[in-house]
């Protein structure tokens, strides 16, 4: 069977198949490489990197929910140089698709993170985290208001003119089309749907929020029929290229989120109970475009 | 890294032992598990509950490993109901074990309640393996905490003390080590228990300036060191992550006035 029938193509960005990790839940991929190959991926999203390390927040950072879970890891990682010298030297040699998950404080941020990622031999892509509080703006999300990921967007494509770049939504935001159509016109690749949800769970016999910042995002099954829906409203209106994530863990889930869709799909908290899941997702989409007789990118959006 | 690896277990036996439940599971590639480590397990449920959940080894030998649980929440509830035959998901061996004694230590071990199953994989570890004698403490509620150290009574000096004297002293296992610690001849301490007695511990050991490692729990979803989310307070406002800088870590590197 030709390896062809899973190609994947985003705006500027090719890939092998449409099977990535998402970003957070498997580090800076050597502790993933002990489960898999991770050339194999189509490609592969590292944990968030900012500027400056960050340790991250106080715990209790994760609660298990029904069919689900609430994070509040606080975007700890080691920064933008550390990951460059100990991290991407072992991605270039395990031959990953790399993709470098950004996020910071301010636009300027962003811009420089950009910059710093531009030349960097063995990333693919970029994928930019709007879920970030604007600290400027009071601290609504940057992904919350389409001018401010539009600026964003901006910034990042001219700071790197020939990187692809992928723009990972919130869908806490008043007006998630708006904010869909400004980053696709300000030159992103594709968007990524959707990042989690915010929730809250209580300690009942204590009184007081599981978590140590209150609130977490929700991940896991529990949001699959959102983000499915994302995907499914965001395809019709237009928009895309798409990356579905949100509650995947089947290769049966992944298809779901194809024929809604999206042309490529994130695994994450399905890789933290299976890390195998990734590329049985690949082997079982696979299978199905052979059964269907078709090229993966042909049944995108063929929901009837 | 290391050998960990994604398996599926068979279920050798699932029962009672004292006031645990007791699981032995075949590997079908055996895989270098020390004391200290644990591994990941999950069932065929369906996704409830959603996370594997984490046991630290009981025991560990050619290709079977074994765990002690009491049944807490909706994932041991599932276990508990596992019989010989099923098939689990293990995931493992997983973090940093005990380091072994050097050779003019006097390995000294202190387990309270379920922290008894990694003290207890280094005493046997160390008994059949390395040779070693160590001193062992073990604290209980009841005497039916402790029925599962019985292989090793008749192998090394064992002290335990019970809240109700069912068995051994009556009271809490760090008033025995304390009364003896200044006879222990060039010592390492390992020890695992709720976190009141290693915070009793740690103020012990820091007066007597011993060498100590400590077996810690936290709350996990992944156990690999992908989400981040079993974060320990350590020095200089950052934190450790259990499943891979522990469990077992030096005490000395917690921020313990923030540990909650």
């Amino acid at each position: 069977m030709s390896a062809s029938v899973l190609d994947v193509r985003l705006g500027r960005l090719q890939l092998s198949n449409p099977v990535m990790n998402a970003s957070g839940t498997a580090g800076y991929g050597e502790g993933l490489s002990d489960y898999g190959d991770l050339s194999l991926l189509g490609a592969f999203v590292t944990k968030g990197i900012s500027l400056t390390p960050r340790p991250g927040n106080p715990p209790p950072r994760i609660v298990e929910t029904p069919s689900g879970m609430l994070n509040s890891i606080g975007l700890a990682n080691i920064g933008a140089e550390a990951f460059i010298s100990e991290k991407l030297p072992y991605l270039r040699k395990a031959k990953a698709r790399t993709i470098v998950n950004i996020y910071g404080s301010t636009v300027e941020d962003y811009e420089t993170l950009a910059s710093r990622f531009e030349n960097q031999q063995g990333i693919a892509a970029l994928e930019v985290n709007i879920s970030c509080p604007n600290v400027r703006a009071g601290g609504m999300l940057f992904g919350q208001d389409p001018e401010s990921a539009s600026i964003i967007t901006s910034r990042v494509r001219s700071a790197a003119p020939e990187m692809p770049i992928l723009v990972k939504l919130t869908p806490e935001a008043p007006d998630l089309y708006a904010v869909a159509e400004s980053v696709l016109g300000a030159g992103a690749d594709a968007i990524c749907l959707v990042n989690t949800f915010k929730g809250l769970a209580i300690d009942l016999k204590a009184r007081r929020p599981v978590l140590a910042e209150t609130y977490g995002g929700l991940s896991g099954p529990a949001i699959r029929p959102l983000a499915l829906r994302y995907v499914h409203e965001m395809h019709r209106h237009g928009f895309g290229p798409i990356v579905g994530v949100g509650g995947i863990s089947s290769w049966e889930h992944a298809a779901e989120f194809v024929l809604a869709g999206a042309s490529a799909v994130q695994i994450g908290t399905g890789i933290l109970s299976n890390p195998r899941c990734p590329w049985d997702i690949r082997d079982g989409l696979s299978r199905w475009a052979s059964d269907l007789g078709q090229d993966i990118a042909a049944v995108v959006g063929s929901l009837s | 890294m290391n050998q960990r690896k994604l398996q599926k277990a068979t279920v050798v036996s699932n029962g009672p032992m004292g006031s645990f439940h007791h699981l032995v599971l075949n590997l079908p590639e055996p895989a270098r598990c020390h004391p200290g480590q644990f591994a990941m397990l999950q069932g065929p449920w369906s996704g409830v509950p959603l996370w594997p959940r984490a046991f630290s080894f009981f025991d560990a030998w050619a290709s079977s490993v074994s765990f002690l649980y009491k049944i807490v929440g909706p994932g041991t509830q599932r276990l508990g109901s596992v019989r010989p035959g099923e098939v689990l998901q293990c995931n493992g061996p997983l973090g940093r074990g005990f380091g072994l004694p050097e050779r003019d230590e006097t390995p000294v071990l202190i387990s309270g309640g379920s922290g008894v199953a990694p003290i207890h994989c280094l005493a046997m570890t160390l008994i059949r393996d390395h040779q070693r004698t160590p001193l062992v403490f073990c604290g209980g509620k009841t005497q039916k905490d402790l029925s599962c150290l019985a292989p090793l009574f008749d192998r090394c000096e064992t002290v335990v003390t019970t809240d109700d004297g069912s068995s051994g002293i009556k009271g809490v296992i760090t008033e025995p080590f304390e009364a003896r610690v200044s006879s222990f001849s060039n010592p390492k301490i390992y020890a695992c228990g709720p976190v009141p007695m290693l915070r009793k511990l740690h103020s012990v050991v820091v007066q007597h300036r011993l060498r100590c490692e400590m077996a810690f729990e936290t709350t996990m979803a992944c156990g690999m060191g992908f989400c981040m989310g079993c974060a320990l307070p350590a020095m200089q406002n950052d934190y450790l992550y259990l499943c891979q800088d522990g469990p077992v870590l030096d005490p000395s590197l917690l921020d313990w006035s923030r540990f909650a």
